[in-house]
């Protein structure tokens, strides 16, 4: 493994890493792992005290549902996927995303002029 | 919508989630558990071999069980499932012990019963208002005779004073008046008399009565001559006209005379009866038929008959004080015009005071004494918890050593109490039920308002949150004791240390001891009063009750035209009756003993200087000749007999001649004056007997014969006495009396036993519910006290073993358990009696001959408890030491 920071992700923007991980198509848990640490180059690390917890929530809302498959290594493992109410919080999720990031950015150029 | 529906899926999700839990369980497993194995390949693809790569993966995967939880908590609606959960292992847990768990639910549902029976009685007669509209606005209104203040403190109104009222008074928004009557029917078959009222026209609607059929009266019907209508009750009209509608309209005869069906009242309806409302005549518990009061020519003149029994209801606001001020202000007009007499000022007091008010003493006794049955079974649950709990402790201790939280073991103790109470609720609502039906059948007819007592849903909930609160009362102290124990000195061997046993030792003994108080408390309550009650029995009545029937009668208008006509009739009736097999002596009087008063009036000495109004009152009684031989009362010198007629005599109860002639010398031979008008020879002194109750000093009674001036009235009551039983002859007298001709009719037929048995029904009844309680208690202390005493052993098992080991007998051993019993049981009675004690004065008024701290009921309910507590502490004792010993040491 790499330099990685491995820092606490933070709350709430877990539910947002997961619906985005799974908007092009099913995947099962550890695939969602994979697919945000490799994305974020290792920086996102989501350990599966945080994944499960976070995906049972989202189910429970109704935001993703959940169904047995097969896996590539033949093995049985639950596949999560997101439902029309997930994809709209997606979209307000990342809006709101990107206009609070904005304005921590906007703060963090102040310069002692 | 899409957040409606959305949430509507988030619910179901938590309630698909609270049955598909082991389904989820498993998946949870299921998805760990790949996860797992492809964070263990990824290691090994790393490079580690495949040992480190498992070590790594489950070091970076942490405690599973930890996860577990918390991923299972985000699925599952937690408060709900939590209690099904606790709920589902409380029954568990209590199906295991069931001696414990029917001790505590029978108890508990004896006491919750008795509660509800009790508050619903007590509701409905006490608190709640009156069944009529803005109940609170009504008052009664009566008068007060200065000069006859101490012989008779409040008279009904008369019928000058209603009518001024009506008129004149500006605070009252209507006054109506009522008044006794009865009326003979001359319905199918033989003549009947029916109990009725008379009303003034107002009254019905004042009190918000309507017709169910038909109307009620016009003011115009008060009215003689325009008063030929009636209005009948729903009882009559659904018993003799089949509850025909058609039956508006029709004509009935009553007294001889034509009247119109005008209305029918709805069946509900009700008029406080009897004594209630202070009339001189009492009203019927059941009026059949209602009719117009009018007033006779001579009662608008002068003082009136004190006969009324006048209701008002007053205008928002006005108090009853305010109210009788404004009366009393308007007795000077009434004067005016009436001119002097008596001198008179008003009395006005709220109704439903007037109604509930004799009987709220007796039940707030009761409502006492159910409160102490309720905290003795609160007491004996929390010790009986207790107790058990203490054999769990070292299972608590473990639990709370593997983590679990103290929290989680206080919710499922008082998750247990709540099971427990509600399924004591529950069968205590069934015995309610039961109970109170019973009750109301043996209930005494003169217990007001008890048409109104019903069990409805105010009672049902008033025993649910009985039951609920005394499952969070006993179920915390058990539960903070659980939850407060140190997990170390439980699982030390012995589980407990010596300080925990002495200060264990000491609450059981409080236990015992409070038990046994409210026990004693509830004891002497009941002895008191089944002591007084023994004594009121035995009261001398001064007559025979046993073989005697009386037979309450009316003699209609058209069989005489005068006295002496009315005496034929009543001769002619008596013969009658003498001829009739089995009856040896026959007696008319104008009233019974035991019956009431009907006539006061002022006697003395002759001669005496004193102004009439100074005289002593004595009740005048009319009787024929064998009155005194057919009832069998003492008497000394003669009665008089056919051959006095026409000569002005009578006959004294002891008391009268006591009264009349204070220097003691014979009265037989002298003379008396009765009223201002009749002066009469005295030839006997006949022995007191009971005129108004049992309890009460017997009054002074006059006995004249039936020839007196002013005679008898038309109704009176005819005595046999029996050679046989006196119910067979009820039909014979039936048909002698039908055989007379006169058309009298029978208002009521009874044994003299019976007349007796109902003068003592209300003291019966209350002696029936304080010893249900009483034993409520008994039962309930002894099932607590053996719990007690049992579980104390259970957990002195090593003790005993010990001392049996150093040469103890088993006798032994059972001496200390009982004498450590009964020396609990000692400290409360000495708690319990000094209560008793205080609080007698509160109880005497409603004793009779038996002083609130009798030593005799005391010393027999000392040797009760202490012979109780030491079975209760015996028993136990000995199934203990039945055991090997040696199983005994090695626990």
């Amino acid at each position: 493994m790499g330099e990685t920071a491995r820092g606490d992700v933070i709350k709430g923007t877990v539910d947002m890493l997961v619906l985005q991980a799974l908007q092009f198509g099913a995947m099962h848990g550890w695939g969602i792992t994979e697919l945000l640490e490799q994305r974020s180059e290792s920086v996102l690390q989501i350990g599966q005290g945080s994944l499960y917890p976070a995906l049972y929530r989202l189910e429970a809302q109704g935001l993703v549902t959940s169904a047995w498959g097969v896996s590539e290594n033949n093995r049985r493992a639950r596949y999560y996927s997101l439902t029309r109410a997930g994809r709209e919080r997606l979209r307000l999720e990342r809006a709101e995303w990107q206009r609070v990031s904005r304005a921590v950015s906007l703060v963090m150029q102040l310069r002692d002029a | 919508m899409r957040r409606l529906r959305s949430w509507f899926s988030a619910m179901w999700t938590r309630l698909a989630g609270l049955r598909a839990r082991e389904a989820r369980a498993e998946r949870t497993n299921d998805e760990f558990r790949f996860h797992l194995e492809m964070l263990i390949a990824r290691n090994e693809r790393s490079g580690m071999s495949r040992d480190d790569a498992r070590r790594a993966a489950h070091v970076q995967f942490g405690g599973v069980d930890r996860y577990m939880e918390r991923a299972r908590d985000e699925h599952r609606s937690r408060p709900l499932e939590d209690l099904a959960r606790d709920t589902r292992r409380a029954v568990r847990n209590l199906v295991r012990m069931p001696a414990f768990t029917t001790a505590a639910i029978v108890t508990l549902g004896l006491g919750i019963g008795a509660t509800t029976v009790m508050y619903s009685i007590v509701d409905h007669v006490v608190l709640r208002p009156l069944p009529y509209p803005d109940a609170d606005r009504l008052a009664l209104v009566r008068v007060v005779a200065q000069e006859l203040r101490d012989q008779v403190p409040s008279l009904a109104a008369n019928s000058v004073r209603f009518l001024e009222w009506r008129e004149r008074c500006v605070l009252c928004e209507d006054v109506g008046a009522v008044r006794a009557t009865a009326l003979t029917w001359a319905g199918a078959g033989d003549p009947v008399q029916l109990e009725g009222l008379r009303v003034s026209a107002n009254l019905l609607p004042l009190l918000g009565a309507r017709a169910q059929h038909g109307r009620l009266f016009r003011e115009e019907e008060e009215e003689s001559g325009a008063n030929g209508v009636v209005v009948l009750s729903d009882a009559f009209w659904q018993r003799e006209l089949g509850g025909d509608p058609g039956a508006i309209g029709r004509t009935i005869v009553l007294n001889d005379a034509p009247r119109v069906i005008i209305g029918v009242l709805p069946a509900g309806f009700r008029l406080p009866k009897r004594d209630e409302l202070g009339a001189r005549t009492q009203l019927p518990d059941e009026p059949q038929v209602y009719v117009p009061l009018t007033f006779a020519e001579w009662e608008l003149r002068g003082q009136g008959g004190f006969d009324y029994a006048v209701i008002a209801r007053l205008d928002p606001g006005v108090t009853a004080t305010e109210a009788q001020a404004h009366l009393d202000d308007l007795e000077s007009a009434i004067t005016a015009r009436v001119g002097p007499g008596l001198t008179i000022s008003t009395l006005v007091t709220q109704l439903h005071d007037e109604v509930v008010g004799g009987s709220r003493r007796g039940l707030v006794l009761l409502l006492g004494a159910i409160a102490a049955v309720l905290l003795l079974v609160c007491v004996n649950l929390a010790s009986l918890l207790l107790a058990r709990n203490a054999g769990r402790a070292r299972e608590a201790a473990v639990r709370v050593a593997l983590g679990a939280g103290r929290g989680r073991l206080i919710r499922e103790s008082l998750t247990e109490s709540l099971v427990l109470a509600l399924a004591a609720g529950l069968l205590g609502l069934v015995l309610a039920q039961l109970g109170l039906t019973a009750l109301l059948q043996l209930a005494p007819s003169d217990l007001p308002r008890l048409h109104e007592v019903r069990f409805d849903g105010r009672v049902a909930v008033a025993g649910v949150m009985v039951s609920l609160l005394t499952g969070l009362l006993f179920g915390l102290l058990p539960a903070l004791r659980t939850g407060g124990a140190d997990p170390g000195a439980a699982l030390k061997s012995g589980g407990r240390t010596q300080s925990q046993s002495r200060a264990t030792a000491r609450a059981r003994m409080s236990l015992i001891a409070t038990q046994v108080a409210l026990t004693a408390i509830l004891l002497v309550t009941a002895g008191l009063f089944l002591s007084s009650f023994a004594r009121v029995l035995g009261v001398d009545r001064g007559f025979r009750a046993e073989r005697a029937l009386a037979l309450d009668v009316v003699v209609p208008r058209s069989a005489y035209v005068d006295g002496a006509s009315l005496g034929r009739v009543y001769d002619e009736l008596l013969d009658r009756m003498n001829r009739i097999p089995g009856v040896t002596n026959a007696a008319a009087t104008s009233r019974l003993p035991l019956d009431g008063l009907l006539w006061a009036d002022a006697m003395s000495a002759e001669n005496d200087p004193r102004p009439s109004d100074e005289w002593p009152l004595g009740n005048f009684h009319f009787v024929t000749p064998d009155y005194f031989a057919t009832l069998d009362i003492p008497l000394r010198g003669t009665a008089f007999t056919r051959l006095d007629h026409g000569r002005s005599v009578v006959v004294l109860s002891a008391h009268a001649a006591a009264l009349i002639f204070p220097d003691g010398q014979d009265p037989i031979g002298r003379r008396v004056q009765l009223g201002d008008r009749v002066l009469a020879e005295v030839i006997g002194v006949a022995a007191d007997v009971a005129a108004t109750g049992l309890a009460t000093e017997q009054e002074p009674i006059v006995y004249l014969p039936p020839w007196t001036a002013l005679g008898f009235s038309a109704a009176a009551s005819v005595v046999l006495r029996t050679e046989v039983e006196p119910q067979t002859l009820t039909a014979t007298a039936r048909t002698a009396v039908r055989d007379a001709g006169a058309g009298i009719a029978i208002a009521r037929i009874r044994t003299l036993e019976q007349m007796v048995a109902e003068a003592t029904a209300a003291r019966r009844f209350q002696l029936s519910l304080l010893l249900l309680f009483a034993l409520t208690a008994l039962v309930t202390a002894c099932v607590g006290i053996y719990g007690v005493v049992a579980h104390s052993l259970a957990s002195r098992r090593s003790e005993i073993g010990v001392r049996m080991a150093l040469g103890a007998h088993r006798s032994d051993i059972h001496r200390l358990v009982v004498r450590q019993g009964v020396a609990a049981a000692a400290t409360g009675l000495f708690a319990g009696f000094a209560v008793v004690v205080a609080l007698g004065r509160l109880v005497q008024s409603l004793l009779f001959g038996v002083r609130a701290a009798d030593p005799a009921v005391l010393l027999a309910v000392a040797l009760l408890l202490a012979v109780v507590t030491a079975a209760a502490s015996w028993i136990p004792a000995r199934r203990a030491t039945a055991r090997d010993l040696a199983l005994t040491l090695r626990d």
